[in-house]
């Protein structure tokens, strides 16, 4: 359960203040798939950045399943990241020179020690997960040997490995080819069908915004329209 | 909180063999900075280790007494008589007057010519009695040092050092041998001398020159028979006397033979002395100084060097700090926490100046090998080089590992991942 309310960010580019989100409220219960849409600009990543507690509100509250998020301290935030939300990104965000199977391990290690798995059982776990998203053939493959829908796929891999209850995906179809796209959001939309996660993703792409039971639109960091189908 | 150093140990070796380059160029600052530091203590330790064992290697807690006052006074000459003589060198052995001494050997010599069938050999020759061996830890190779009847009966015999006795003899044992000695000046009138030993090689002494070129006779041989041993007093000279001093008593046994030959000399109170005595402590000091400033030098360098490795492994390291700033960041996205991330970089920096440092540990020793085998200097690896120049790189890899990384892992998560 998420729980925005009249949450404000104000960025300073230079000299000019931006802001990026004005009194914002929107709660989002679980297992909700939700769509983020709106012009460039207009607030969407940088509230996607405050629900994956990435970066804090300026003022207003944020609630995440009952609990008051500006409360919690630096390395409660980190956990929270590493447990409960699994971070897409529209570029990747994928270590360089660092094989797919590591790459799905690392949310792994970030585990406090008394829940964390040994090397062997992460190594066994990140396999099956990648095996999940099509990558089983690919485990040892640097970034820069696997194409754009690899990658994300490699990215997916890695939000999912924690098993989380909230996926975050800011344009993740972005930097794709329609055909790759829609493979991804395939992975997507089957996620959401079998654990029931929470799902939460930018977009500014009409069609896969439909796909959502929320759309949410933004502009100049305001919640102008909200839609529900 | 606790260190899983296996872990810690691993994400660091990942982050290293990452980019190769860069790890290979930082252990490279270490590896020199290291390498440098020992080899150069390592020269300065065995040049002055060798000159301080040319000193004291004749023995310890030596003296000499030479006639002559420290200025350049000759009263003695002047009134026709000898400054030292063996009268005075049997006063110093007599333990009422100086009690703390234990051995007494008084000298008495010149360069003499020594021949051999058709080999003629110019070497200074010696008159001594048993006690030099003794003052000065001498061993024959073959036959035997002089003996007291060789002293008292006035003895023709001769112990050669070990380079004299291969220049007059080759390969064969001379002992039992007759050599001619000739006084250097003085015209015919050779004396046949029997060879009864030659000494072990002992190699260049700060106190006696250098034993392997010369002879030795009996002092009594070498005052009546050999040289012109008598003043115009009639008395028989010595030129120097060595004088061995009970252990820790140096200063004593000086201070008690300036009395008793100020006494014998008749110097009055405020006159100089007509002899001097100089100990292997003053001499050591003094060329302790010496090879220290040299040492100290070499240190400067050595850690000149090591402070430019260190600016260079720091900036290596602010570099790959700024490049690594988005992986921090997406580090931190997925639940790194700020520790983590310092810890990663202290491991990575440990990492690298441990296996950097003995790397160069293995360099220095090595080119501190090389030095020695090249003959140059002898240099003397010690543990305190190896010490300090491993805890320095340590210490330097870590803050400048450290220090940069603290910046980065400060940043929030989201800073971090939108730097470009």
């Amino acid at each position: 359960m998420i729980a925005l309310s009249h949450v404000s960010k104000v960025y300073r580019m230079g000299s000019v203040d931006v802001q990026a989100l004005g009194d914002v409220s929107l709660t989002i219960p679980s297992g909700e798939w939700l769509a983020i849409t709106g012009s460039s600009g207009g607030g969407k990543s940088t509230l996607m950045n405050v629900i994956g507690c990435l970066d804090t509100p300026d003022s207003g509250s944020y609630r995440l399943n009952g609990q008051e998020v500006a409360d919690l301290s630096e390395n409660d935030l980190a956990d929270i990241r590493n447990r409960e939300i699994g971070f897409v990104y529209q570029t990747f965000n994928l270590l360089a020179r660092m094989p797919a199977l590591k790459q799905v391990m690392l949310p792994m290690q970030y585990v406090r020690s008394e829940a964390r798995l040994p090397l062997a059982e992460r190594r066994d776990r990140a396999a099956s997960v990648l095996q999940a998203v099509g990558l089983g053939d690919r485990l040892n493959h640097d970034p820069s040997e696997l194409s754009g829908g690899q990658r994300q796929r490699v990215a997916i891999a890695r939000a999912l490995i924690n098993e989380p209850r909230i996926i975050l995906a800011d344009e993740p179809t972005g930097n794709l080819d329609t055909r790759a796209g829609e493979e991804i959001l395939e992975i997507f939309s089957r996620l959401h069908r079998e654990s029931g996660v929470t799902l939460i993703m930018v977009t500014h792409e009409e069609p896969v915004a439909d796909m959502a039971q929320r759309i949410v639109r933004m502009r100049d960091g305001r919640i102008v329209e909200e839609l529900r189908r | 909180m606790r260190i899983e150093i296996g872990e810690n140990l691993s994400v660091a070796l990942n982050g290293l063999m990452a980019n190769k380059v860069r790890s290979g160029l930082t252990m490279l600052g270490v590896l020199i900075g290291v390498a440098t530091v020992i080899a150069l203590l390592s020269i300065g330790e065995g040049a002055s280790a060798s000159i301080t064992d040319q000193i004291s290697g004749a023995g310890s807690n030596l003296l000499i007494v030479r006639s002559g006052g420290g200025n350049g006074r000759q009263s003695g000459l002047q009134s026709g008589a000898a400054t030292l003589t063996l009268d005075d060198a049997e006063a110093i052995g007599r333990k009422d007057a100086v009690p703390d001494a234990v051995t007494v050997a008084p000298q008495f010599g010149q360069s003499a010519q020594l021949t051999f069938g058709d080999v003629n050999l110019t070497v200074q020759v010696t008159g001594v009695t048993p006690a030099y061996a003794q003052a000065f830890s001498l061993k024959t190779k073959t036959g035997s040092f002089l003996a007291n009847k060789d002293v008292t009966g006035r003895g023709n015999v001769i112990v050669l050092g070990s380079q004299t006795a291969e220049d007059l003899f080759g390969g064969f044992d001379p002992a039992g041998r007759k050599v001619k000695l000739n006084p250097t000046g003085k015209a015919g009138g050779a004396v046949p001398m029997t060879v009864i030993g030659v000494l072990e090689e002992q190699g260049q002494s700060a106190l006696m020159g250098n034993p392997d070129n010369g002879a030795f006779v009996p002092i009594s041989t070498a005052q009546v028979r050999l040289f012109a041993g008598r003043d115009a007093l009639g008395q028989l000279m010595v030129s120097t006397v060595t004088v061995v001093a009970g252990e820790g008593q140096s200063s004593a046994v000086m201070g008690q033979i300036q009395q008793l030959l100020r006494r014998r000399h008749d110097i009055e109170a405020g006159e100089d002395d007509d002899f001097n005595v100089v100990s292997q402590d003053d001499l050591l000091s003094l060329v302790g100084n010496v090879t220290g400033l040299f040492t100290a030098f070499l240190g400067v360098i050595a850690v000149i060097s090591l402070v430019v490795g260190g600016i260079g492994i720091m900036n290596i390291m602010l570099v790959s700090v700024t490049e690594r700033t988005r992986e921090i960041g997406i580090r931190k996205a997925v639940g790194a926490r700020t520790s983590d991330i310092l810890l990663q970089f202290l491991f990575e920096a440990i990492v690298l100046s441990v296996i950097g440092g003995l790397m160069g540990m293995g360099t220095g020793i090595g080119v501190s090998w090389l030095i020695t085998k090249s003959g140059f200097v002898t240099a003397k690896v010690t543990p305190f080089a190896i010490v300090l120049a491993l805890t320095s790189a340590l210490t330097v890899g870590v803050i400048s590992g450290v220090y940069p990384a603290r910046r980065a892992a400060a940043l929030k998560p989201i800073d971090a991942l939108r730097y470009e």
